[in-house]
């Protein structure tokens, strides 16, 4: 296996790093954000398929994985700070040619840092450039992660479970839950305050890169209608691509990173 | 569906989660640690199931005498409409149906671990729809 880890020092806060030392390559290096409250080894399976083709790099966010937190022992809770400390990790990296992929909540965060940084190309996976409102229960929820009553993993649990799609390996669906059983409680509420604030649409208009939007589509909780809002919205990217894929879901970087590979290696090789 | 004959769809759900269904029920959605009421309430008839450790004691219509615990309030349209998807977060996500159904009881009575209610509602709609 050819991935390696290491620490690097991003704003005072030590983040911990994976690559798969794979070649430099023309089309640009693969910079990969997280799903809410979990970690970079998700990207593992996209890693080691790539690993001839492209460098990959994968990072743990402040309080998740093995990345030290902020100070107070807490994650980031605001888009613009999110989208800045992985601007800065790719600086502090020295990658000069930035392919940014997220899912889920790294899915949504794309946006806002395409618009923002200058990246090469940006892959959005189960994203979105607005979250719907949730309401004072939906923020009851979030708050209660880190009341001393409530586990966050066991909370959490039949949440991820649904998200999984039907043609979901038994292999990738134990990994999937034990990224549930791994959870931090603060770490997961920072993410899903973002989630729940996240609007960038207005400013969807200053992506000139090109976009990729993978959708797996037993995935109940983005439905389709984000993807299309999106695009409407991209009128001045490069160009853009939408992609659906049956039978997968939520966490499709792990549920199927063949097809998430393929798909981006003909996107950017287009 | 009279309100008698969905008591007795209860009925065979018992028997589902204390028989055939009692392994994965305890162990992988958590009922072993479920002790107290769980109410599911169709438009305006509660059905009450007392659970001891993951064993459903009794079910009964009507309300529990110490007040809701925990469980799940609904329409017979939103019922209808879950018995189709089988999704707990989908019926109860303010974010994406406008339906969502109403829970039942503080979110600290079963500490935030909907697991139990969500599987005890998949089985719900196998015994009442199956």
């Amino acid at each position: 296996m050819a991935i390696t880890g290491g620490y690097i020092n991003v704003n005072g806060i030590k983040t911990y790093y994976e690559t798969n030392n794979g070649p430099k390559n023309p089309k640009g290096t693969i910079v990969c954000l997280h799903t809410a409250g979990r970690e970079c080894r998700q990207y593992h399976g996209i890693m080691e398929i790539f690993a001839d083709k492209y460098e990959v790099v994968a990072f743990d966010m402040p309080a998740h994985g093995k990345s030290w937190p902020l100070p107070g022992n807490v994650g980031i809770s605001d888009y613009k700070e999110y989208g800045k400390f992985v601007w800065d990790f790719t600086q502090a990296m020295k990658i000069t040619d930035p392919v940014v992929i997220g899912c889920s909540v790294g899915g949504n965060m794309v946006y806002y840092i395409a618009e923002t940084y200058p990246v090469k190309a940006m892959v959005s996976m189960q994203g979105s450039a607005y979250i719907k409102a949730m309401g004072t229960a939906y923020g009851t929820t979030v708050n209660l992660l880190d009341n001393p009553y409530v586990s966050c993993q066991h909370s959490h649990w039949d949440f991820s479970e649904s998200l999984c799609g039907s043609k979901c390996s038994k292999e990738a669906h134990d990994f999937i839950m034990w990224g549930v059983c791994q959870e931090c409680g603060r770490a997961k509420q920072s993410d899903l305050s973002i989630y729940n604030n996240y609007d960038v649409r207005e400013d969807l208009k200053k992506i000139t890169c090109p976009c990729l939007l993978i959708r797996g589509e037993d995935d109940w909780n983005v439905p389709e209608h984000y993807y299309q809002t999106a695009i409407e919205g991209l009128t001045n990217a490069e160009r853009v691509a939408f992609e659906k894929v049956p039978g997968y879901g939520h966490f499709i970087i792990v549920e199927a990173p063949e097809i998430v590979c393929s798909l981006i290696d003909k996107f950017l090789n287009i | 569906m009279t309100d008698k004959e969905r008591l007795e769809k209860f009925k065979k759900l018992q028997e589902m989660i204390n028989g055939p269904e009692a392994e994965e029920f305890k162990n992988y959605w958590d009922g072993r640690f479920f002790t107290g009421d769980m109410t599911f309430i169709f438009d305006n008839t509660p059905y009450n199931m007392h659970f001891y450790q993951g064993k459903m004691i009794d079910v009964f219509m009507g309300k529990p005498s110490n007040g809701y615990n925990v469980g799940i309030k609904g329409t017979s349209e939103q019922w209808e409409d879950f018995f189709k998807h089988r999704n707990f977060q989908l019926a109860t996500s303010i974010k994406h149906n406008p339906l969502y159904f109403e829970n039942l009881g503080s979110a600290l009575a079963n500490r935030q671990n909907n697991s139990v209610i969500a599987q005890v509602m998949r089985l719900a709609a196998r015994a009442i729809c199956d």
